[in-house]
């Protein structure tokens, strides 16, 4: 079973995406703030971590840079897959940077948002 | 004269930005700022009595007295070296060196003087200048010979004398030297370093001076290139201005700014070359704040939209009660409906500068949307001539621009009808599309009172109003950015019928 970390402080999106990830049958841990996240993060295993950027306490890529702790690059790449609301260019710019997959909320097609959630190695670069 | 618009605007904005107290300080002519001799005086005589030295009553009293004649007539950096030289103590020596480092830059300056009245100044390095500073500081007789590795920076044969003095923003060097291997008795050496204590006002002085004229001759050469006029006022009385000999301005053609933290001090910017600066400005201002005020809220309120929309969408697909599925459906649709609208918004106020193509009946359709609590009770009809609403007229523009354009004649109709107040007319705005060959024509038409023909040439100015509450620049803004487009508003009035139409005529693609 794939096993996915939400990081997301919209209670209703958190709350939706982990009911539609278990309901094509993923194990889905949730956190709403960075600090926990990053401690989640270096302490367990994921097989994809789901990561939005404006978070209460710090950034989405403040984040990923702790991972770096743990991962290479090629494998945060993979692991990561970061939605915003805020896709500026800026942003883009830095998600590619990571090599990591970005995809901007609200989701035009959720069916296939999932399935990306879901599969093996996500394709790279932002989207 | 448009292409330099931004660029003034940036630079009056900059004026505001920098320190008040620099603007009213600007002399109205240029004179030189001489410091005052009585405090300065007092400074020197005190400086004097409080020195503990006794070298013998008459040649202290010359020292003191050479000393005060040095402090008093010198007015530049680059003067001090030979002023020093000067003095009957030290005349032995056969030259001086002053180097100066401003704290932060990265070159200091070496001002040199030798006897045979050669005089020069040269930049010395950072890492050179610390070097000697360090060395300076560190030497309790101050005196050093050339054996040090300095050769390139200083020229100096055999011993020399030299004394640090650390002021708030520079750090100074002084040296004598006599180019040759004598070494200075104990009575130059104590004089020498006596010296510093006396030096160190006048350096103050002179080094703020400098640094402070040629800041303030920046800003007054600014300020009086100025294609516009500017006054700084104090209390009504003219501080400064770039316009010496002219009539007064018409109150009505004036931006005031107040100056922060001044009490009744304000900068004024007039509009003389009637191309509307300050209308810009205010306009600029405005669509940015705008643009900045949608976007957050885009952004602020998408997150929680999609949320809704999510969760809606999931209750609803479970839901077994069909009412309850209605409603949950419902939500949704309200969710992304509120979404489409604030992202519409914030595409119409984006990026200023970009010309992207717009599908011109939808896009009407878009404006109007905006203008539905200023116009609310009066109909609009889009009017097609030439073609269907759903032909796909395309025009390339900059959308931002032409909203703005669109708006304010729309919310200005709606004034114009309100303003009437009469129950004979249809109270309707047209929006009409003319699409000719190659060109379209937007017209905007009320049935309002029109516009009296004394105003008629008027109506374009800026700050011509004959509403109560304007500020006389909506059309004038209006103008501006048509101009931006290529084009220009026309007016007439619908005569014999009521109202007027104001119209814009763009090409299509």
């Amino acid at each position: 079973m794939i096993k996915i970390l939400l990081i997301e402080d919209e209670p209703l999106i958190q709350k939706s995406l982990k009911k539609l990830l278990e309901k094509r049958g993923a194990e889905v841990v949730v956190e709403s703030r960075g600090r926990e996240a990053i401690q989640l993060i270096l302490n367990q295993k994921f097989d994809r971590i789901i990561c939005d950027l404006m978070l209460q306490d710090i950034s989405g890529f403040d984040v990923i840079e702790e991972a770096k702790g743990r991962f290479t690059m090629a494998e945060i790449s993979k692991l990561f897959i970061i939605i915003t609301a805020y896709s500026s260019p800026h942003v883009i710019e830095k998600a590619t940077q990571y090599g990591c997959l970005l995809i901007s909320k609200p989701f035009e097609n959720i069916d296939e948002v999932l399935t990306i959630f879901l599969s093996e190695g996500a394709p790279h670069g932002p989207a | 004269m448009e292409d330099q618009s931004p660029a003034r605007i940036k630079e009056v904005k900059k004026f505001l930005s920098s320190d008040p107290s620099e603007l009213i300080s600007l002399p109205l002519k240029v004179k030189p700022l001489r410091f005052s001799k009585s405090t300065f005086e007092k400074k020197i005589f005190n400086a004097l009595k409080n020195s503990k030295k006794d070298p013998g009553l008459e040649s202290k009293f010359l020292f003191k007295e050479e000393l005060r004649k040095l402090l008093l007539s010198t007015n530049e950096i680059k003067e001090l070296p030979s002023a020093i030289l000067k003095l009957t103590a030290l005349n032995s020596f056969e030259s001086c060196h002053v180097l100066v480092h401003e704290k932060g830059k990265p070159v200091g300056q070496n001002y040199f003087y030798n006897h045979s009245n050669y005089e020069e100044t040269r930049l010395i390095s950072i890492q050179s200048f610390n070097s000697l500073f360090n060395l300076v500081k560190k030497s309790k007789n101050k005196i050093f010979n050339q054996s040090l590795n300095l050769k390139n920076d200083l020229d100096v044969v055999g011993n020399f004398l030299a004394k640090e003095i650390d002021l708030k923003n520079y750090s100074v060097i002084y040296l004598i030297s006599r180019n040759s291997f004598l070494p200075p008795s104990d009575e130059e050496q104590e004089l020498f370093q006596s010296l510093s204590g006396h030096l160190q006002p006048l350096l103050m002085k002179i080094l703020d001076k400098e640094k402070n004229d040629l800041k303030k001759e920046v800003i007054k050469k600014s300020l009086e290139n100025f294609p516009e006029k500017i006054f700084v006022k104090r209390n009504s009385h003219v501080l400064f201005t770039n316009h010496m000999n002219e009539e007064p301005v018409e109150k009505s053609h004036l931006m005031v700014f107040p100056l922060d933290g001044i009490e009744n001090t304000v900068m004024e910017l007039s509009n003389i070359s009637k191309d509307a600066i300050s209308t810009e400005l205010y306009h600029s201002q405005r669509v940015s704040l705008l643009g900045e005020l949608l976007n957050t809220l885009q952004h602020e309120l998408s997150n929680p939209l999609f949320g809704l929309n999510l969760t809606g969408s999931l209750l609803a697909g479970d839901a077994e009660n069909l009412e309850t599925k209605e409603v949950l459906l419902d939500i949704c649709l309200n969710a992304n409906r509120s979404q489409t609208i604030i992202k519409n918004f914030s595409n119409l106020y984006n990026d200023q500068q970009e010309y992207k193509k717009i599908q011109l009946y939808k896009f009407i359709e878009e404006v109007i949307t905006l203008t539905k609590s200023e116009t609310k009770e009066i109909r609009k009809i889009i009017e097609c001539v030439g073609f269907e609403p759903n032909d796909p007229i395309e025009l390339e523009t900059n959308s931002t621009c032409l909203t703005q354009i669109i708006f304010n004649l729309i919310i200005n109709a709606a004034q114009a009808i309100k303003s009437a107040n009469e129950r004979v007319n249809k109270n309707s705005i047209i929006i009409k599309l003319i699409q000719n060959d190659k060109t379209v024509t937007i017209a905007v038409m009320d049935d309002g009172p029109g516009v009296k023909s004394e105003f008629a040439g008027n109506i374009f100015e800026p700050f011509f109003t004959t509403k109560d509450s304007g500020t006389g620049l909506g059309l004038s803004i209006c103008q501006n950015l048509a101009r931006q487009l290529g084009s220009k508003i026309q007016f007439q009035n619908n005569s014999p019928f009521a109202g007027a139409t104001f119209s814009i005529n763009l090409p299509l693609i």
